[in-house]
């Protein structure tokens, strides 16, 4: 009911506001980077394990491509624990989050959540492209690596702004 | 550096062309060039082609009946005792492929028995022996299925009907007069009757069933028979890897024999030698002929000798490293010397834990003295151990020891000895992107050398110096405000160079200056290059937020037992412990991974594209080349 919602809201305090803001961010950074990742190891573990049902000595190799698209989580994780030590709610004291506050922390969720989510799915692209090439061109690891590790990049420049954003809120 | 290479022609006679390349084999130092009129395959003896293909599948096979091999290194041995072996596994893979051919036979066999139980199933319950359907003058026969509904309609139609039915259908015998056959025929056939026809056997159904049965069973046994004899040569699986290794050696030896030009009774080999091996060389064909000519003489300027590496001790594993980008160009340069420092340093930002870097170095360590690794894995263990020692030594200045702050652990308030990547992060995002500069430079540097080395000191003054002098120059004018004029004076010099004499080969004064405004546009290229390198302080936040968190967890996991006194405590220590050692061991490897491929991003695209000249090919002599042993003394 409207009235029953309105009243919900309006007791509401600005710092309580701050505290939900600061927690979407914390939510948002971790889930969307991760969804990202868990996709993107995902589809490049399955590529994997069809070249390695053929030739199990590629299996070091294709891991390693594997991976790469993980990152992008654990970037992901990284900012959601750094606003959560900085905005006090790990350490207990949440006064001084006020609804500025929160929102800046949500703000700083951002780069990391939708950079890490678009970039560790079209890393894994790469990923998978650089393992089937694996299965061709035994030799062929150090340019799939690199080929993968060039999107990394915008997912590394993301995390910085992300960082960034923490520390100056 | 990079190995100068010679050419080497060696004339000798065909009777000793054998025992030569057996030296030359065993010398490892020639690389024979194939004659461009030799398709390799042809002239080369099948059987050796397949020998190595059959101990490959047949080592493959025995995988999965041998345990695992425990971890070790390789077996070592001589070249000799690993030809020794040859006989020996020779015997072992006939054995070996005795014994598939044999096995396959009888789960065929077991198939063929399990399918026609399968097909006579339906039928178990008729008890009159199969060969009395057959039509005679008056009674004709249909056998086959019908849906279970259909049976009763059939009967009802006034035929002698056998049913048995099944779960979805039943097996059914009808029988009538000759008259009636074709209405017979007619009426199945609108009640979707499916005929069968029975195999060409004797007895009852059930009869043949258990007679199948009794046949799978024996053949079961013979099959775990021959299951136990491939686990018991699987046991020797060792001895078809060391024949695997001596076959590939002859298979090699072949290959560069057929490469050679032969007359009727003499052979020319034309070939590569390392300028630094060459007495080598000779001297392994003076062991084995006596009548021979060995010349050798520079690379043409028209020729591209393959490129071989050589390094300190020290720093040669980085050349992994440089081979993973691409060989160098043999007229090039040898980037691992200028490489190796960067990449020990950048290294340790990235990974920035002593405590990681401690468990890299020592692991590492291990690894190379008791796993023996050869070849390639032996450098990037060895790389990775660097890298390891490299963390351990920045821990202290920039980063965490496994996560734990090192004020927490000494009481003290002097570390990090540099900065906190956490609160000073400006400083050591400059840090990162001011060694990025200089890593940017040297490479500048290497390419003027490179310039003035080929008689092109123009190139190096206008196209390099230029470079660094704007670059420079700009970056004064903002951090130096006192230098202003030393600033503004640099960039005008370098950005004037770029300007007027980028396009130096062009008559047209307007053309000119355009291909100088081309060339001034790429400062967007250094601009990014130099932020890349935030990349360093990303990683290194990274593993110490990891560390930090994961030590949090550990925390609270100990906490949770905290209420129960001494055995709480005991029993927390070891639960929290479990939990840091699996969450800790994953951070490393994440972080490790990390760093390195990130490193060797940073040396290939940043600095190798200033000046590293990668077209060269792999120096590949005619050598030992063996995958399962460790060959002693070459």
């Amino acid at each position: 009911m409207p009235t029953e919602s309105q009243s919900i809201f309006a007791s509401l305090t600005p710092n309580d506001w701050g505290i939900i803001f600061t927690m979407l961010g914390v939510a948002f950074a971790a889930v969307l980077a991760g969804i990202g990742s868990a996709i993107g190891v995902g589809k490049a573990g399955q590529a994997a394990a069809g070249v390695v049902a053929e030739q199990p000595d590629r299996f070091g190799n294709c891991m390693v491509l594997q991976l790469l698209p993980g990152s992008q989580g654990i970037y992901g994780f990284a900012v959601a624990i750094l606003i959560l030590i900085f905005s006090g709610v790990l350490g207990g004291d949440t006064s001084a989050l006020t609804l500025e506050k929160g929102l800046s922390y949500f703000a700083a969720s951002l780069p990391i959540a939708f950079g890490g989510l678009l970039s560790a799915l079209h890393q894994s692209k790469v990923a998978v492209s650089g393992i089937h090439m694996l299965a061709k061109r035994p030799d062929g690891f150090g340019n799939a690596m690199m080929f993968t590790l060039m999107v990394e990049t915008y997912a590394l420049l993301s995390l910085i702004i992300s960082v960034f954003l923490v520390l100056f809120a | 550096m990079i190995v100068p290479m010679k050419r080497l022609t060696l004339v000798a006679l065909k009777a000793d062309e054998e025992a030569i390349l057996r030296a030359l084999q065993r010398a490892g130092t020639v690389e024979v060039i194939s004659r461009a009129d030799v398709t390799d395959e042809k002239a080369v003896d099948e059987h050796l082609l397949a020998e190595v293909q059959r101990l490959e599948s047949a080592a493959q096979l025995l995988k999965r009946y041998g345990e695992k091999p425990p971890m070790g290194p390789k077996p070592e041995m001589s070249a000799e005792e690993l030809f020794a072996s040859v006989p020996e596994a020779a015997e072992l893979l006939e054995r070996t492929e005795e014994l598939d051919k044999a096995l396959a036979a009888v789960r065929a066999e077991i198939d063929r028995n399990e399918s026609m139980i399968e097909t006579l199933l339906p039928w178990r319950q008729f008890d009159a022996p199969i060969e009395m359907i057959h039509a005679t003058r008056n009674v004709r026969y249909a056998v086959g299925f019908l849906p279970l509904g259909a049976v009763e309609q059939l009967e009802e139609a006034g035929f002698a009907v056998e049913a048995f039915p099944g779960a979805r259908e039943a097996a059914v015998l009808v029988a009538a007069s000759a008259s009636e056959a074709e209405e017979m025929q007619r009426v199945l056939k609108e009640l979707d009757f499916a005929e069968f026809t029975f195999p060409a056997i004797t007895g009852t159904p059930l009869e043949n069933i258990r007679a199948r049965q009794a046949e799978i069973a024996s053949l079961r046994e013979q099959e775990a028979e021959t299951v136990a004899a491939l686990e018991a040569v699987a046991k020797r699986r060792s001895l078809l890897l060391e024949g695997l290794d001596a076959a590939t050696i002859e298979r090699d030896r072949a290959l560069s024999m057929a490469a050679v030009e032969k007359t009727n009774a003499a052979f020319i080999l034309e070939g590569w030698v390392r300028a630094d091996e060459e007495e080598k060389a000779q001297n392994a064909v003076a062991g084995a002929a006596e009548v021979f000519s060995f010349e050798t003489r520079d690379p043409l300027e028209e020729e591209t000798p393959p490129s071989a590496m050589k390094n300190k001790k020290l720093i040669e594993p980085f050349e992994s490293i440089v081979t993973m980008y691409a060989y160098p160009s043999y007229r090039g340069v040898d980037a691992t010397a200028v490489m190796a420092p960067f990449y020990f340093l950048f290294f340790g930002m990235m990974l920035s834990d002593s405590g990681y870097g401690l468990a890299l170095f020592i692991g590492g360590l291990l690894f190379s003295k008791f796993m023996k690794p050869q070849g390639g894995m032996a450098k990037l263990a060895r790389v990775i151990t660097f890298g390891g020692l490299s963390a351990l030594i920045c821990g202290p200045f920039i980063g965490t020891f496994f996560g734990l702050a090192w004020n927490d652990i000494f009481h003290t308030d002097i570390f990090p000895l540099l900065f906190d990547p956490m609160v000073d992060v400006m400083p050591m995002m400059l840090l990162s992107c001011g060694l990025g500069l200089v890593h940017m430079f040297t490479g500048i540097i290497v390419k003027m050398y490179m310039c003035f080395r080929d008689g092109d000191p123009q190139s190096a003054i206008f196209d390099q110096l230029s470079w660094i002098l704007l670059l420079t120059g700009l970056i004064l004018l903002f951090a130096v405000p006192a230098l202003k004029t030393v600033a503004i004076v640099l960039t005008a010099l370098g950005g004037g160079m770029l300007l007027l004499f980028s396009g130096r080969s062009k008559k047209n004064p307007f053309m000119r200056i355009g291909s100088g405004l081309g060339a001034l546009y790429n400062i967007t290229g250094y601009l990014s290059d130099i932020l890349s390198y935030v990349r360093i302080f990303a990683l290194g936040l990274v593993s110490g937020a990891m560390g930090m968190v994961f030590n949090l967890i550990g925390g609270m996991v100990y906490d949770a037992f905290g209420g129960l006194g001494v055995v709480g405590a005991i029993l927390g220590c070891i639960l929290a412990g479990a939990v840091l050692l699996v969450l800790h061991v994953f951070s490393l490897f994440i972080n490790t991974l990390g760093a390195y491929a990130h490193c060797a991003r940073l040396q290939f695209i940043e600095f190798f594209g200033k000046f590293y000249e990668a077209d060269g090919h792999e120096f590949k002599p005619l050598r030992f080349n063996t995958r399962n042993v460790i060959l002693r003394d070459k």
